[in-house]
Parts: structure tokens; C-alpha cells; sequence
């Protein structure tokens, strides 16, 4: 009796499908869904180009500014050596002077004798 | 993680049956069976990402259908309309498959009180063991045993008085 009950009841509680058109309407609600939950993002949420814009943007500006820095460090370097040219020119004017100062003496003298 | 929309197509499409059939057979209300199932396969589609595989997102669906059905009888207080004792005899043959029988055996087990007809179903429908049933519906194996057998005393009983002892 009881292998016939099982048995029966097997057949009786065999799986069936659901209603016609049922999987539609399941992936039509499944993208109703989505659709609504992406309207209740805020709009820079709402495409994945935004976000990918945004790091452009962001990669954008922070290699202009590492240009600009790099543009900064050259010229402050190129003042510096311009300075250090004119220092040792001043420097090598000054030791010409000097050495021609002691050059012009002795004739000096020889011209009292 | 399953993500992709078309593995979601393929979910709905695989397990439908089972979800619709595991509603149905508890509620005995088809369009109720439809509104849970398509509800189970919303929750499933809002938690993709959380499954980890086709067997997770399957073992998932049977919990989730399961206990919707049961929140559902309870809500909605479809206690059985026709009590087993109540339930008016068919005359029917005892010929194996018998469409007739079949459909009394079907109002039989919806006659059955509420978590000893889940276990029915769980396990003539899907086959489950005893200790899978207990899984999904967290109770103790032996919970299980008791009520199965209970369960079946009582079909007997009754497919006995249907039959005319013919079985």
C-alpha cells in the first residue's frame, strides 16, 4: 500500500509548467524593475559614462598640472644657471681689472725715474 | 556570481516549473501559485549577485518558493478549504496514473495540515531526503520523519476509503 501511495503520489505531485507567457512576463518585471531602480539614481549613477568621464577628466588635470610643474622645475633651473653665469662673469670681470691694475703699475714708476 | 541578464533568462527558464509547482501544490491555487513564483524570481533577479552558481541559485529558489508558499497560506488564511474528512468521495479506478486519482490524491494532500503537506510536497515533488526537507525548512530531521509518516497514514487512510480496498 505504501510503495503504491508513494507511487501515486509521485505521479500526482509531478512538476508543471506555469502558465503560458509566464517567463515574459518574469524578464518584462525583471526590467521594469531595473529600469525604475536606475530612475531612482541620482543621474551621475545612472551611466557608466559618467564615472569614466569623471576619471578622465580627473587623469586630464592632474597631467597638466604634472606638465606645468615639470615646465616650473626647467625655467627655475635655466634662472639659476643664468645667475650662476652672470656671478661668474662679475667674478671674472672683477680678477681682470685687479690683474690689469698690477699690469699698468710698474710703468708707472719707471716713468718717475 | 552569476550577473550576466542572459543567465538570468536561463534560471527563469530551468527552474520555473519547479518554483510554480512547489506554490501550486501546497496553495491549490493556480493564480497565487503564478503571483509567488513570479515574486520569487524577482527577489531572485534583485540578488543575482549574491548567488554563487546554477546549483546556489537553485537550492536558493526551492527555499525562497517554499517559504513564500507557506507565508502565503498563512496570510491569505488558506487553511484547506475541504477538510480530509469532509472532502467528498470520487469513485475512481485503482488503475496506476489514473488522471482522477491523481487529482483527489491532489486534494488529499491539500487537506493535509500546513507543514506536514510542505513535506509532502518536498518530497514527492522534489524529491528531497528527509534531511534536505529538514534543510529547507528548519526544522529537525525528526520533525521531518513524524510528520512525513503522519502525512502518509492519513493519505492512506483515505485512499483506502476511495479505492474501496481495491489497493
Amino acid at each position: 500500500m505504501m510503495d503504491r501511495l508513494e507511487e501515486e503520489l509521485r505521479r500526482a505531485l509531478t512538476r508543471k509548467e506555469p502558465p503560458e507567457g509566464f517567463t515574459d512576463r518574469v524578464l518584462a518585471a525583471a526590467r521594469a524593475h531595473t529600469a525604475a531602480r536606475e530612475r531612482r539614481l541620482p543621474w551621475w549613477r545612472r551611466s557608466r559614462l559618467v564615472p569614466a568621464a569623471a576619471v578622465c577628466l580627473l587623469l586630464l588635470a592632474a597631467g597638466i598640472a604634472l606638465d606645468r610643474h615639470r615646465r616650473r622645475e626647467v625655467l627655475a633651473r635655466g634662472e639659476a644657471a643664468s645667475q650662476q653665469v652672470i656671478t661668474a662673469l662679475r667674478i671674472t670681470a672683477a680678477k681682470l681689472q685687479m690683474v690689469q691694475a698690477r699690469v699698468s703699475r710698474p710703468a708707472e714708476g719707471n716713468n718717475r725715474i | 556570481m552569476i550577473t550576466a541578464a542572459g543567465e538570468f533568462t536561463a534560471l527563469v527558464k530551468e527552474h520555473q516549473a519547479m518554483v510554480f509547482s512547489l506554490a501550486y501544490h501546497y496553495l491549490q491555487d493556480r493564480a497565487l501559485a503564478e503571483e509567488i513564483a513570479q515574486d520569487v524570481f524577482l527577489l531572485l533577479h534583485r540578488r543575482l549577485d549574491t548567488l554563487e552558481s546554477p546549483a546556489h541559485a537553485a537550492n536558493w529558489l526551492r527555499k525562497v518558493a517554499t517559504h513564500r508558499s507557506i507565508d502565503a497560506a498563512r496570510r491569505r488564511k488558506l487553511r484547506p478549504q475541504v477538510s480530509l474528512e469532509e472532502a467528498p468521495e470520487l469513485s475512481v479506478s485503482a488503475s496506476p496514473g489514473d488522471p482522477v486519482l491523481s487529482e483527489r490524491l491532489r486534494q488529499m494532500v491539500a487537506s493535509l495540515p500546513d507543514k506536514a503537506r510542505m513535506v509532502v510536497v518536498l518530497r514527492y515533488q522534489e524529491e528531497l531526503e528527509l534531511e534536505e526537507i529538514a534543510g529547507v525548512l528548519g526544522i529537525p530531521i525528526g520533525t521531518v520523519k513524524s510528520q512525513l509518516q503522519r502525512a502518509l497514514a492519513l493519505l492512506r487512510i483515505k485512499m483506502q476509503r476511495t479505492l474501496g480496498g481495491q489497493a
